[in-house]
């Protein structure tokens, strides 16, 4: 082979290599161009996958300047990206600034955050409720927060409704245990009373005949018969009250004046209690509506509210019983748009306040005042006046209540329907 | 003065027992007592009392029944019936019972011996 040949045979095999060389490069290149545009593709997956989560997302960096904000973050905030990214001061978002110092702090002490509820101001101002989350990411090799949140305001909403179910009808489950309970006691009271007075009169005969035979003159004697009586009377006594508390409770319901009702009622515990002592204020607003009530029931009402008053003051003090009509602007039990609620809003009913300025009820009784057996007033009570008293109001579809200050007196406040509606 | 005839009709023996007692000790009255329903119906005719004091509530005839028994029976048109009762003596039916049976009254079975006197003293 001459020289000449080996040169070209030399060549040869380096254009081929070059040839060889340049369709690699070729490949390369053709593979650059998919890379590049699967990044391409990537990248306005990635995009288009953050605009389009469901909750909102920002990226931002550590000082607060936002980079990206997702599509539902305008839906939810009301601001455009741009406005976003050109707000200074964060924190005017929060209804409580010192929320977004609190969350950075968080963040910072344990690296992310979750679940942080918070209070948001939209661009019109009108408040709603996020539930947040905030990461720290690398973003071109710096450290950014990635917020991600979501809309509460409706579950919040939710949740407030159903707690306020959930309220009402255990209300409701309770007034019907109560219901309950009031007829079991009512029917043994009435069975225990019956059989309760049969001995009762054997042991007042037999004390009757021993006060008639001894003729003794001895203190002791005498004494011990008359203590033996007065315990004979209070049994007896209980057991007037458990009847009455399981009385039937048929009413006779008729339109009357409630200021004669209120006279006799005072007439007649004057008879059992004495009221000198006490400086009592009648004020009855003029032309006040009739009330349908069963009088008798009502006397009985009075009487016990009385009676309570009086004896909360035993070392005297002042009475106010104040007598008016009213529409009923406040909501409160027994007061609503509930199908168990005697009287709507708006309704024009008659109040009755009888407030003393007695030793008063201390918080934890004040609830139980009503329950049949409960009685602060010791050996002396039997605990059935005030139940009865509320039986013979809700028999009336009135409410009753009571507020009381321990040391400084009790105000019992009653509202009963009026019989007719004057313009 | 002739003493009144009583009779006292209740299933408690002790109470008979001592409102006989009781009765017997103004001196102004003749008394006995049955403590079973039937018995006291027999008694009340034989007996022909004034005034029967009768409970309500007996096991083998209650007090209705036997004072319809007395009233139905022209030889006691002059006598009395107060009924006794340890039972609710507002309650309706009681009073309507009471006065369609021609009875004089009720009284609650723990009542203070001078005031049952009183009230049995009203029906002679």
């Amino acid at each position: 082979m001459t020289q000449k040949d080996k040169t070209r045979e030399k060549l040869t095999e380096e254009i081929k290599s070059l040839k060889k060389r340049e369709a690699e490069l070729g490949i390369l290149a053709i593979e650059r161009t998919l890379a590049e545009q699967a990044l391409l593709k990537s990248e306005k997956k990635y995009r288009s996958l953050f605009d389009n989560l469901i909750i909102s997302t920002t990226i931002a960096t550590l000082d607060g300047k936002t980079l990206m904000a997702s599509h539902g973050f305008e839906e939810l905030t009301g601001y455009s990206k741009e406005e976003f990214i050109a707000f200074k001061d964060i924190s005017e978002m929060y209804v409580e600034r010192a929320q977004q110092k609190q969350l950075m702090a968080l963040l910072r002490k344990d690296g992310k955050v979750r679940d942080f509820e918070v209070a948001l101001k939209r661009k019109d101002g009108t408040v709603y409720e996020a539930l947040m989350n905030l990461d720290f990411m690398e973003l071109a090799r710096e450290q950014v927060v990635l917020t991600s949140m979501l809309d509460i305001t409706e579950r919040k909403k939710a949740e407030e409704a159903l707690r306020e179910a959930y309220t009402r009808l255990k209300e409701m489950q309770d007034q019907l245990i109560q219901a309950e309970k009031l007829t079991a006691i009512g029917q043994l009271a009435s069975g225990v009373a019956h059989e309760v007075r049969n001995p009762l009169g054997i042991i007042l005969q037999g004390v009757n005949y021993l006060e008639r035979r001894l003729s003794s003159q001895e203190e002791d004697i005498l004494d011990t018969l008359k203590t033996l009586k007065d315990g004979i009377h209070r049994a007896n006594n209980i057991v007037n009250s458990m009847l009455d508390f399981s009385k039937d409770t048929n009413l006779a319901l008729t339109a009357e004046d409630i200021g004669p009702i209120l006279e006799s009622s005072l007439t007649l515990v004057k008879t059992r209690l004495k009221f000198e002592h006490i400086d009592m204020t009648i004020e009855i607003k003029k032309d006040i509506p009739k009330v349908l009530a069963d009088k008798n029931k009502l006397e009985q009402v009075f009487i016990n509210l009385l009676l309570n008053a009086a004896q909360a003051m035993p070392d005297g003090g002042k009475l106010v019983i104040r007598i008016f009509d009213k529409k009923l602007e406040e909501i409160r039990n027994g007061v609503g748009r509930r199908v168990q609620d005697y009287f709507r809003l708006g309704e024009k009913v008659l109040l009755v306040e009888i407030e003393d300025t007695g030793i008063g009820i201390p918080e934890e009784s004040l609830k139980r005042i009503f329950d049949p057996f409960f009685t602060t007033k010791g050996q002396k009570g039997v605990g059935l006046g005030l139940s009865v008293t509320r039986n013979i109001i809700n028999m009336h579809r009135g409410v009753i209540f009571a507020e009381s200050k321990l040391g400084q007196g009790t105000k019992m406040t009653f509202i009963l329907k009026v019989a007719e509606q004057r313009a | 003065m002739e003493k009144k005839k009583i009779l006292v009709i209740d299933d408690e023996k002790d109470f008979t027992k001592l409102i006989k007692r009781n009765l017997e000790l103004t001196g102004k009255y003749e008394v006995r007592t049955e403590n079973k329903g039937l018995l006291g119906l027999a008694a009340a005719k034989e007996f022909k009392p004034d005034l029967v004091l009768l409970d309500i509530a007996m096991p083998d005839m209650d007090g209705y029944e036997i004072a319809s028994g007395i009233r139905g029976n022209s030889a006691l048109k002059n006598t009395s019936i107060i009924f006794m009762t340890g039972k609710d003596l507002d309650s309706k039916s009681l009073q309507e019972r009471v006065s369609k049976l021609g009875a004089y009254g009720y009284i609650s079975k723990a009542l203070d011996f001078q005031d049952m006197l009183a009230k049995i003293k009203e029906t002679f």
